[in-house]
C-alpha cells in the first residue's frame, strides 16, 4: 500500500520532448501561475473540482497521464488520512475534500511545470523577466556543477574509506563529526574549481559588454496563443465560480 | 604577433618568481610546443599571453607582453579574448552551460554578436572539429575527450588569432588525446596559430614546428622539435623524448630524425643504416 517512489513519480524528469515542453517558457510560466492561482480564488469544492478538471489539456499535452495516475494511486492512503484529519478538526466533509483537492491540483500544476521545463529555459525565463545576469547565471552554473561535485564527493569518500576510514561508526553525533574529513577536501576542491571556472569565464569575455546577445530565442507559436487564451478563459470562469456563495462557512476552526 | 619582452613574474605570496627574464616571440601560423616539468612555469607563461596575468592574478610583473602590438596591461582580458583563446587543463571546470551549442554560443553572447552570426559560427566550428553530432547534447553526459573538444570549439568560435592550450590532454585517455593532437594539427594547417603546453611529446612533437623547454621559470632550450629531441641533453630538464626517438637512436636512424611511428618505419624501410650493436 505504501509506495513512496510512486508518490513522487509525478515529479520524475520527463524523457524526450512533448508538445508541452516545446512551448515558450513564458507561456508555461503563465499557465503554471494561473493554475496555482485558480484553486486559491475560492475555497468551494466546486472551485477545486473545476481547477482540477481545467488542467486536463495540460496533462495530456505533457503526456503525464500515467505519471499523474500512478502518483494519485500511490498517494491514496495519504489523501484519505488528510481528509480524515481535516474532517476531525473542521467537521465539514465538503471543506476537507476541497482542501485536499486544492493541494492535489497545485501539486499537479507544479509537477507539469517542473518536469516540462528545462533548467536552461528557467534561466532564460529569469533573464527575460529582467533578473540580473549574475543571479540567473549562478542558477545555471549551480545546476551545471551538481554532477561534477557529486563525482567529487564519491571520489573523496572512496579514497578516505580505502585508507581505512570508517564513516559509519558511533552515535549520531560521532557520525556527524566523522563527516569532517569528507567535507574539508570537498570545500577545497569546490573552491579550486570555482577559481578555474572564474579564469575560464574571464577568458570567454563574461560581463564584457553591457548588451549581451542571446543565442536561444523563443518564439510564440500557435500552441502558445491557444494556451494563453485558454488560461484567460479558465481564470475568468474561475472568478465567476468564485462569486457563487460557498455552501459552508469558511474556516470553521474549533479549538 | 605575440611578444613577451623580458618578463619576470612572481605570484603574490610566493617568494620565488614563477618566470624569470623570459623573452619569446610567436609568429602567425606557428605551432609552438612548450615542454617542461610541472611547476616549471608553463601555465604562468600561457596566462601571460591572454592577460590573465596581470589582470586576474595578483603579483609582481616586470617586462611587458604585446599582443598584436597592444600591451596586455592596457587591454582587458575580454578584449584580448578576441585575439588569444585559452583552453584549460580540466574540461569540467571550463564548461559553463548545460548544452553543447549553448556552450559554444556563450562567449559570443558575451561579445554581444548578433544571433545570425552566432548560429553561423556554431555550425562552422562544429564542422571544423567533426563534432556536429554533439550539437544538442547535454554537456554533463559527454566523455572527457568530447568535453575538451567542446571547450576547444567554444574558444575557437570567438575566432582568436592564436589558440593557447594548457595541458589539454592531461585528463584524457590515449585515444582522445590523439584526437585532440590531430584536431590541433589540422587547425594549424588551416592557418590558426597554436601554442600548447604538454607532457605528451609523442603526440604533439610531430605536429609542432617549434618547441621550447622551460625549467625553473626560464626558457632553457628553443628550436625545432626534431633538433631538440635528438640533441639528447633535454632530459636534464626533466623532458623525456618520445619512445620513437629512443628507438631511432637504438637502430641508428637518427639522420632522418623521425618523431612519429610512421616516419620511423619509413626511415627504416629506406634502408638507413641499421646498427644493432
Amino acid at each position: 500500500m505504501l509506495d513512496p517512489m510512486g508518490m513522487v513519480e509525478i515529479f520524475r524528469t520527463q524523457v524526450g520532448e512533448t508538445s508541452y515542453s516545446k512551448l515558450n517558457p513564458l507561456t508555461k510560466l503563465i499557465l503554471f501561475a494561473s493554475f496555482i492561482a485558480l484553486p486559491l480564488i475560492s475555497a468551494s469544492l466546486l472551485m477545486q473540482i473545476f481547477s482540477l478538471m481545467a488542467q486536463t489539456p495540460l496533462i495530456i499535452l505533457s503526456r503525464s497521464e500515467r505519471r499523474v495516475k500512478r502518483s494519485l494511486k500511490a498517494s491514496l492512503l495519504f489523501i484519505v488520512v488528510l481528509v480524515v484529519l481535516n474532517y476531525l478538526t473542521t467537521h465539514s466533509l465538503e471543506f476537507s475534500l476541497a482542501m485536499v483537492l486544492r493541494l492535489v491540483s497545485m501539486i499537479i500544476a507544479s509537477a507539469i511545470f517542473m518536469t516540462g521545463t528545462s533548467p536552461a529555459e528557467i534561466g532564460d525565463l529569469l533573464t527575460k523577466l529582467k533578473v540580473p545576469l549574475q543571479i540567473t547565471f549562478s542558477f545555471v552554473i549551480a545546476l551545471r556543477f551538481i554532477p561534477v561535485l557529486a563525482d567529487d564527493v564519491v571520489m573523496i569518500i572512496t579514497s578516505q574509506v580505502s585508507r581505512g576510514y570508517e564513516l559509519e561508526r558511533g552515535s549520531f553525533l560521532e557520525k556527524v563529526r566523522r563527516l569532517i574529513p569528507i567535507l574539508i577536501p570537498m570545500i577545497i576542491i569546490a573552491i579550486r574549481r570555482g577559481h578555474q571556472l572564474a579564469e575560464a569565464l574571464e577568458t570567454k569575455a563574461f560581463g564584457a559588454t553591457e548588451k549581451r546577445s542571446n543565442y536561444v530565442v523563443y518564439d510564440y507559436g500557435r500552441g502558445d496563443w491557444i494556451l494563453l487564451v485558454y488560461a484567460i478563459i479558465v481564470i475568468t470562469v474561475g472568478l465567476m465560480v468564485g462569486t457563487l456563495t460557498p455552501q459552508f462557512q469558511l474556516l470553521p476552526f474549533q479549538y | 604577433m605575440l611578444k613577451i619582452e623580458d618578463v619576470t613574474f612572481r605570484y603574490e605570496g610566493s617568494k620565488r618568481p614563477a618566470l624569470s627574464e623570459v623573452s619569446l616571440e610567436i609568429d602567425r601560423g606557428e605551432f609552438l610546443l612548450i615542454a617542461g616539468l610541472s611547476g616549471s612555469g608553463k601555465s604562468t607563461l600561457l596566462r601571460l599571453l591572454n592577460g590573465l596575468i596581470p589582470h586576474f592574478y595578483r603579483g609582481e610583473m616586470k617586462g611587458k607582453v604585446l599582443v598584436d602590438g597592444v600591451d596586455t596591461r592596457e587591454a582587458s582580458v575580454a578584449q584580448l579574448s578576441k585575439k588569444v583563446g585559452l583552453v584549460f587543463q580540466n574540461p569540467d571546470n571550463q564548461i559553463v552551460t548545460l548544452r553543447v551549442d549553448r556552450e559554444i554560443a556563450f562567449g559570443l553572447e558575451n561579445l554581444g554578436l548578433p544571433r545570425d552570426e552566432i548560429v553561423g559560427r556554431i555550425d562552422e566550428v562544429l564542422k571544423k572539429l567533426g563534432i556536429e553530432h554533439l550539437r544538442k547534447r547535454s554537456t554533463a553526459e559527454l566523455s572527457g575527450g568530447e568535453k575538451q573538444l567542446v571547450a576547444i570549439a567554444s574558444v575557437l568560435a570567438m575566432k582568436p588569432d592564436v589558440i593557447v592550450l594548457d595541458e589539454p590532454t592531461s585528463e584524457l585517455d590515449p585515444f582522445s588525446s590523439a584526437r585532440i593532437a590531430k584536431v590541433l594539427g589540422n587547425l594549424n594547417r588551416e592557418g590558426v596559430t597554436v601554442v600548447v603546453a604538454e607532457h605528451r611529446l609523442d603526440l604533439f612533437a610531430p605536429k609542432a614546428n617549434r618547441m621550447i623547454v622551460i625549467s625553473n621559470g626560464r626558457i632553457v632550450r628553443e628550436g625545432h622539435p626534431r633538433e631538440l629531441l635528438y640533441r639528447g641533453d633535454i632530459s636534464l630538464h626533466g623532458v623525456r623524448p618520445p619512445s620513437v626517438v629512443k628507438l631511432a637512436r637504438k637502430y641508428g636512424v637518427v639522420g632522418a630524425q623521425p618523431l612519429a611511428v610512421g616516419e620511423l618505419i619509413v626511415a627504416l624501410r629506406r634502408g638507413v643504416r641499421i646498427d644493432r650493436s
